[in-house]
This record gives C-alpha cells, structure tokens and sequence, in this order.
C-alpha cells in the first residue's frame, strides 16, 4: 500500500457501474431530468391540449390562464401545445444530427487509429479541411441549394458535426488502439472486426458522453437555424422557430411564447450538456 | 571519473542559424503557415462553388426575367460563363476574386463587393466588440476562478448556466428586459457611426458573447487547475521562486496553450454567430445579408460571404498555431502533430 | 562513503516528527514520531518500502506537504526552527540553503523552459547569483556530472534530453546554490536500471565533492549502504534501526531490517527466495505495539503492548525492537 496522498489508485473505468456518493446525485438526477424531457418529446402530441395549428384569433395574444397554461400567440395558438408538439420537432432533428455524425465520426476515428500511418495522415488532412467550415455555414449552403425544411439542415449539420466528433474520438480511439489488450488480442489471431468491436466498447464512454453533449448542441444550432428562418418554416411548430415568431409580441409585451420556447430550449440545452460532462467524468475518467 | 560513455543524447544539438539549415527551416515554416492554409482555403472554397453550383434555377433567367430574348439569354450565359467546365469557372472565380471582383449579385444587380462592403463595416464592429468581452471577461473570470480559490464555486456555477445558453436566447432575453421593459438600449438596426453605434451593438454583443464568454472561463480555469497540480509547479516552489514568479512562469505560460487554442475557435465561431445576432436585432451586417440571399437565391453573394467566412476560419486557425508556437517553442522541434 | 561530518551541532535535526493527513475528519496517521539527524556533509539514508513514509519525511522537511496533511515535531536547521520560518525565510531557506532532487524528473522540469532558464531562475531570482555567474556555475557543474556540450544543452528543452540525462540536470539544480543540504528521493527510481548506476556514482562523487549534507531516501538498502555514512531503516511511520551504514547492512540490529537483507536473492548461493510473509504496513492500520509484530519472525506477547521507540543499543546504533539485545547475534546478514 501506499502512503496516504501521494499516491492515486488506478481508476479502471467499469461502464455501467456508478460509485455510490454525493457527486453521483447529481448524475442520477441530471438522468433523470433528461428522461423526463426526452419522454416529453416522445409523447408530446398526446400530451397537448390543443392542436398546435388550432388558431382562435378572438383568443390571441393572452397571458396565461386556465385554458390557456402558458398562453396564446399571436393567432391564438396554444402556446404550450405547440411547445410539446415543437419538442417531437427540436429533439428528433437533434437526434438525428447527433446519431448521424457520431456514426461517421466513429467509423473514420475507428479506421483512422486501426490502420495508422499513412490513412491516419490523409484522414487527419482531410478533416482538417473540412472542420475549416462551420456547421451553420454548411447548413446555409445546403438551404441554399435544397431550400429550407427539415431533412435539408439535419444532413447537412450531421455532416458538418461529424468531422469534430471524429477529432475527438479519433485521439481517444489511437489511444485505446494502442493498449496492451489490443495488441494481444491482434497476436493472438482474432479477426480485425472483432478487435474493432472491442476497441469500439473501450471507447464507449467517450462516445456515450459526446453524444449526450452534442445532442444539447445539435438542439442550439438547429433552433438557431430555424430562428434565421432557414429551418422549419412556420406555421409548423419548433423551438427556435417560435422564438423569432415571438419576438414581435415580446416587443409588445406579450413575451410568453418567445420566453416559453426560449426557457424550454436553455433547460434542455444545460440538462444534456452537463449530463454529457458528468458521463464523461464518471464513466471514461480523464482524457 | 565517470565520463558518459554508454549513454548517447538522445536528441541532435539544436540547429544554429547557419547555412543551409536555416533555409531549411524556413521552408518548413512557410510550408506550415502558408502552403497548407492557402490549400485548406482553395480545396475548401472550391468545394462549397461546387455545392452552390448544384443551386437549382437558372441565373440567368433570375438576372433578366422573364422578358429577355433568346439571345440576350445565350450572350450572358457566355458572359457568365455558365458554359464552361466546374473547375475552369472555379479558377476564374479564384482570380477574379483575389482582384476584388466578386461577381454581380443576382438580386441587386450590382457588384457582390459592393453589395457586401458597408455592410461588413457593422459585422466586423460587432464581431470585434463580441471578441473583447470575451476575451477579456471570459478569461478574467477564468483566471479569477482558477487562481483564487474561494471565488471558485461562484465562478464555475454561473459558467455550467452560461454555456448553454445560445445567442438567439440570449439576444431574446437582453431584448426582452433591457430594450423593451427598461428601454436603457435601442432594439433594433446599428444607429449611427461613432458612440451611437457602440451603444445600438452593447447588446448584440453581449448576446453574442454570453455562451463564449462561459466557454472561455471554463477553459481557461480547467487550464490553469490543470498547471497548478503538476509537480514542476512543486518543483518551482520548492526552490524557494516568489509565488508571483511561478504563476507568471510556470502556471500562466503553460496554461496558456489550452487557452490559446480555445480562443481561435471562439473567434471563428463568433463569424457564424453573427448570422443570428444580427437576424435578432434588425443588423444590416454580412450575417442578415447572407441569410437574406440564400432566401432570394442570391448565389454570388452566399459564395462570396462563405469564402469570406472560411478564410477568416483558417487564418485564426494559423494565428492559433502560430501563437502556440510562441508559448511553447519546444513544439517548433517537434515534428508533426497530434 | 567516508566523509568527515564536524564533530558541532547537527546541520538537520528532526526530533519527533509526526505527520497525519484529516481528510473528512479522520486523522490518518503518516508519519509517528520520526527522528533524523545530519551533520554538516554527513550522509543519511533513509530506507523502506513504499508507505513506510521516507517521502512524506523529505516532504515535511521543505513545508511541501500535500493539502489536508498537518505535522507537529521540531525540525531544526542549524539550530533554526524549520516549521516557524516565515515566508521569506522560508522562500530563502529553500533557495539558497536547500537543494531537492526529485523522483521523476520529466514531471518535475517545466518543459515549455530550456534546461539552462530551469538550472539559473531559482538562484538568479533569489539574488544569490547574477545572471552570468549563474550560467558559468551551471555550465561547470554540467561538465562536472558529464555533460560534454554544456553550453549547446542548455538551449536544449527537457523534452530533448533523455531521462538520465534529465536527472542529471535535476542534480545540478540542486547543487546550483551552494546548499548546506541536499534532499534526494529515490533519485534513480525512475531510470532504466542501466542508466541507474551511472547516474548514482556521479551523484555520489559530486555529493562527496561538494561537501553537502544529504538526506537520501530510498528503498534500495545496498544502494544506502554505498552512498551514505549512516541510514535508518522505515516501517510504518516510523524508525526502527538507525546505525551506520556498513553496520546495519551488516549487523542489522531489527528484525524488519534483516528480514529485507534476507529477503534478496544471493549472488552466491542457490536457495529459495524468502521474502516476509504479509503486507507492509501503514502507518495508519499499526496499533499501539511494535507495527512490524504480526510479521515478525521473533514476536513475542510483549511485542503486541510494548511502544516501539529508539532505544539506544550501543555507541553508534538505535533499535525499536525490545528483543535487539538477546537476538543480535542471530540477525546478522548470512550471505556474504
């Protein structure tokens, strides 16, 4: 054993084990806070009051009342039924453009560590390049050509996303590429897919954490697409749609549907992006 | 006497600056801040041509409407050379471009420089108004934070808040409470040059900073936590160095390169940020612009502003490198990157 | 080693130290009741397994203990009191007075500042030197632990040299001041075994050159016993055989310690490895008695009650074992 301090027990990190103590509350409740949102999404049609499109203009512009939880926009909407019909909207688009460029980013991350040399070079080059523009400006280009909607901006940010995600699982990949097990596993004749699979596991946590905390930024960037009006076009209901469609009510003082969309948007954003950090600190220790 | 006799140095004596190895180095310097970001830059922008080109509509009928005759059709297609292959078109934008001809906008009718240059005035203000505070605020706290342990807590709380937070909401929020409900800053356009435009782009750029501002307090306390726990740190004390010394020298410099590399990034991102700053407080900047163009079509004018957008991406990215190099010469010995 | 210590008042002396870290309200014990002595130029070595709290020793000597660790005892330097030294004192001390050569010398050099900026800045910032003169005494003592480029290795970065070469440059370091003391822990630990004894015969002809007190800590008792005049042996926190050098690694007069000499393979002779049945212990899990009985081959019933401190055994030793006199015979180191 040794002497108290100076030393640091080697931490092997156990996916799925979590040590019990005061820090893993706060994992368990950020869990939870994104089960519940993610649940809202889900079931967020069946949940509404309204139609997100039922529009009552007598009713327009309220502040909250008995009928109306949170209140009505400009042509009488329901505001919290198109919050929870935007949710399926919001969350869908980001889970796509996280799932997509995550895929990607790790099969070129696996290739990339598995072969080395040469096609570790080039691929590095190559996203290099690539990272050189960002993901908005991709999403605008693909407007651009295929018009704004929904598919258009979610491919284009998956692609535009993908290449950062394989930066950072490409460095955590070469490093879990190159232990011990690896090595032996590769000596001892085991087929290059079932090593890949293995690395893959290896690697998991990083990538579970990443898609946690891209899942919060894919939310922020999409919504910001639809704010320039480039995303999802009124009068269908999303997020940062409805921010920019309240804005000019909030300007004359009828916040509540900017404000609504605005809150959902930042607890969202925080709840992933910090259950993303805590995961990665948990489960994958440090870098 | 005990000579070293078994062990060779395991790294060649630094080269002086004599010869032809100095002409070497200077190659591989140029090679690294000139060839490789003006490639990144070529291979990049031709690849965003070659995706507006896929642009359906045809521009020469969005230029002459529907009035022109089948002969003013085919002379403007020459003109435009439309006719020619991707990649000739692309080098004659290439040249073009770098004698200041940006094209005809499709919309305006006028030059695409024309059409972008006094609007870049105000996204430029902006964008720079947004790096100070950054800069300034987020590694301030950061240092604040990492050096000063009481005030940690605070810091890091208010940054796991922050940094979620996106421009758009926060252009929203700032328009909400201190340009409707206090009325202490205008809501829209950017006012007149002079104090009257810092005070119409205060909060703009706040908004577009807010989530940076976290992110750089965040890197730059991680940085600096990060130095403070190593044992060269231990080291530095232990040999009785004043405290003010080891923080300049051993914590600072070599927290330094975290936060260096965090602030490229933070600049680059900043340029697509403006887009919706500008969007949310009425901004005539390149940002509106480029949004409104890809609404009309406007190609010429969406190429321009992304070739403009990537460029200022590779160059921050070699400033980066560059300063890298300055914090930590020993990375000039070393070949090749992580 | 056969340096003439001065017959004055000691250069170090640590007198009942006890270290403890309270982390979450539990104090755990690290250290319990450590006395060290060095003489102007005298070598001292303190051996022990990991945990035995050689380290954390050196690391109370410099006020360099980790967070949540407290000491009481006195440390004494040439009849100063170590732990009342204010900040500049204390600053001074450890610049001018103290030289440290640390465990792994990559961790412990800046590498963002080239090998000449890391020897000078400590004793050109303390004022001790001027810059140049810092620089041609740093270029000596290069050539000294055999440097054969001094000047060119200087502009070099830590990154470029190799790990000897490195614990080389952390020696003239130490050196660099004109210390009084050096402390060295485990200074060729990190090396390649190859590169260990070259770096340790340099070390110990430029200690005995230079004329510095040493406290060196180390788990090696043969490496202890060629480079020091006197060591005391570590278990537990605390001491429990102090003697000169060639004596103890001779005439062991503890239990503990000559279990550890028999417990090495012999050069000479083919027998069984026997090392010493159980686990070290730490400081913290020894109870009120000798905390080397449950392992010990002589243990007898007073052993588990009886406190274990420093009893005298003759001129030169000390020895925590109550049983020394009756068993010293039998301790002696049977290979030759």
């Amino acid at each position: 054993m040794s002497s108290v301090g100076t030393t640091q027990a080697l931490r092997v990190p156990r996916f799925g084990r979590r040590r019990l103590g005061r820090r893993s509350f706060y994992t368990v409740f950020l869990l939870a806070l994104c089960a519940v949102l993610l649940l809202v999404a889900l079931l967020g049609p069946f949940l509404a009051p309204y139609a997100p499109d039922a529009a009552d203009i007598l009713a327009a512009n309220q502040g909250p009342s008995t009928a109306h939880l949170i209140g009505t926009d400009s042509l009488g909407r329901d505001v919290l039924s198109r919050l929870l019909w935007g949710a399926q909207l919001s969350y869908a688009a980001a889970a796509l453009i996280v799932v997509i460029s995550i895929i990607l980013g790790t099969s070129i991350a696996l290739t990339s560590a598995w072969f080395g040399g040469a096609v570790d070079a080039a691929s590095a080059g190559v996203l290099n390049v690539f990272i050189a523009i960002p993901g908005m400006l991709v999403a605008i280009i693909a407007v651009t050509i295929l018009g704004p909607g929904f598919w258009a901006p979610v491919v284009a940010m998956a692609l535009a996303s993908a290449p950062y995600a394989a930066r950072v699982l490409r460095s955590t990949a070469i490093q879990e590429r190159h232990k011990a097990y690896v090595e032996a596993l590769a000596l001892s004749g085991v087929s290059t897919a079932r090593i890949n699979g293995h690395i893959l596991r290896g690697i998991s946590p990083i990538v579970l954490a990443q898609t946690t905390f891209g899942f919060g930024v894919a939310l922020l960037e999409f919504g910001a697409l639809s704010f320039v009006g480039l995303g999802v076009q009124p009068p269908t209901a999303e997020w940062g749609a409805m921010v920019i469609a309240g804005r000019t009510e909030m300007l004359a003082g009828n916040p509540q549907q900017t404000t609504a969309a605005a809150v959902m948007i930042v607890i969202s954003v925080v709840a992933f992006s910090l259950l993303g950090e805590r995961l990665q600190r948990t489960l994958g220790g440090r870098r | 006497m005990t000579a070293l006799t078994a062990e060779a140095p395991v790294a060649p004596r630094p080269r002086t600056t004599k010869g032809s190895s100095s002409g070497r180095r200077w190659m591989r310097h140029a090679v690294r801040w000139i060839v490789i970001p003006l490639g990144t830059v070529l291979v990049t922008t031709f690849l965003v041509f070659a995706a507006l080109s896929l642009t359906p509509g045809d521009p020469v009928a969005q230029i002459l409407g529907g009035k022109a005759t089948d002969e003013q059709r085919a002379l403007l297609r020459q003109q435009l050379g439309l006719d020619q292959p991707l990649v000739l078109r692309y080098i004659n934008w290439v040249l073009a471009f770098v004698r200041g001809d940006m094209g005809t906008s499709y919309t305006y009718h006028t030059p695409v420089s024309s059409v972008i240059a006094p609007r870049l005035e105000i996204t430029i203000q902006l964008v720079t108004f947004s790096a100070l505070i950054i800069f300034i605020v987020g590694i301030g706290l950061g240092l604040l934070g990492g050096l000063a342990i009481r005030i940690r807590p605070a810091v890091a709380g208010v940054v796991a808040l922050l940094i979620s937070v996106p421009s758009y909401v926060a252009a929203t929020a700032l328009l909400g409470v201190f340009a409707v409900s206090l009325r202490w800053f205008p809501s829209f356009g950017a006012g007149q040059p002079g104090v009257d435009r810092l005070w119409h782009l205060t909060l703009p750029a706040i908004a577009l900073s807010v989530s940076w501002v976290a992110y750089m307090t965040q890197i730059s306390m991680a940085s600096i936590d990060d130095q403070r726990a190593k044992e060269h740190v231990r080291t530095a004390i232990g040999r009785g160095l004043p405290t003010r010394v080891v923080v300049r020298k051993h914590v600072l410099r070599n927290a330094g390169v975290p936060i260096v590399t965090a602030a490229g990034l933070t600049l680059a991102a900043l340029v697509a940020g403006s887009v919706v700053v500008e969007t949310a407080f009425t901004l005539d900047g390149v940002g509106s612009l480029l949004v409104r163009s890809v609404g009309t079509k406007d190609v010429p004018v969406v190429l321009a502003i992304s070739v403009l957008i990537v460029i200022v991406y590779v160059v921050a990215m070699a400033v980066v490198d560059l300063l890298h190099v300055a914090l930590d010469p020993s990375l000039r010995l070393r070949k090749g990157r992580v | 080693m056969t340096g003439q210590p001065e017959a004055s008042s000691p250069l170090l002396s640590i007198r009942d130290l006890e270290v403890w870290s309270s982390t979450s309200g539990q104090r755990v014990p690290v250290l319990r009741g450590v006395d060290v002595e060095v003489r102007a130029g005298e070598a001292v070595g303190l051996v022990g397994e990991s945990g035995s709290g050689k380290s954390m020793t050196l690391r109370a000597i410099m006020r360099q203990l980790p967070a949540a660790f407290e000491a009481s005892g006195s440390m004494t330097f040439r009849g100063e009191e170590i732990s009342q030294m204010r900040s500049g004192r204390l600053a001074r001390f450890r610049s001018d007075e103290l030289g440290m050569i640390y465990q792994d010398p990559r961790a412990h050099i800046n590498p963002l500042w080239t090998v000449g900026d890391f020897l000078t800045e400590a004793v050109v910032v303390s004022g001790r030197l001027r810059k140049r003169e810092a620089l041609a005494r740093a270029k000596e003592l290069l050539e000294e632990v055999g440097f054969r480029d001094p000047a060119g290795q200087m502009r070099q970065y830590p990154g470029q040299l190799s790990g000897g070469l490195l614990q080389r440059v952390m020696i003239v370091a130490a050196l660099m001041p004109e210390p009084a003391l050096v402390l060295a822990d485990e200074p060729t630990t990190a090396l390649d075994v190859t590169v260990q004894a070259e770096v340790m015969s340099i070390f110990a002809d430029v200690i005995r050159t230079h004329g510095v007190g040493l406290v060196f800590v180390t788990h090696d008792l043969d490496l202890a016993a060629a480079t020091t005049d006197r060591m005391s042996v570590m278990y537990a926190g605390r001491i429990v055989e102090t003697g000169p050098s060639d004596v103890v690694s001779t005439h062991p007069t503890h239990p503990y310690t000559s279990a550890l000499l028999a417990s090495r393979p012999s050069l000479h002779r083919r027998r069984a490895l026997s090392g010493i049945p159980g686990q070290p212990a730490s400081a913290a899990s020894a109870g009120p008695g000798c905390s080397f009985a449950e392992r010990c081959g002589f243990v007898q019933d007073a052993c588990w009650s009886h406190g274990s401190a420093l009893e005298v055994v003759d001129a030169v030793s000390a020895s925590a074992c109550l049983r020394t006199p009756e068993l010293r015979t039998r301790l002696k180191r049977s290979d030759a």
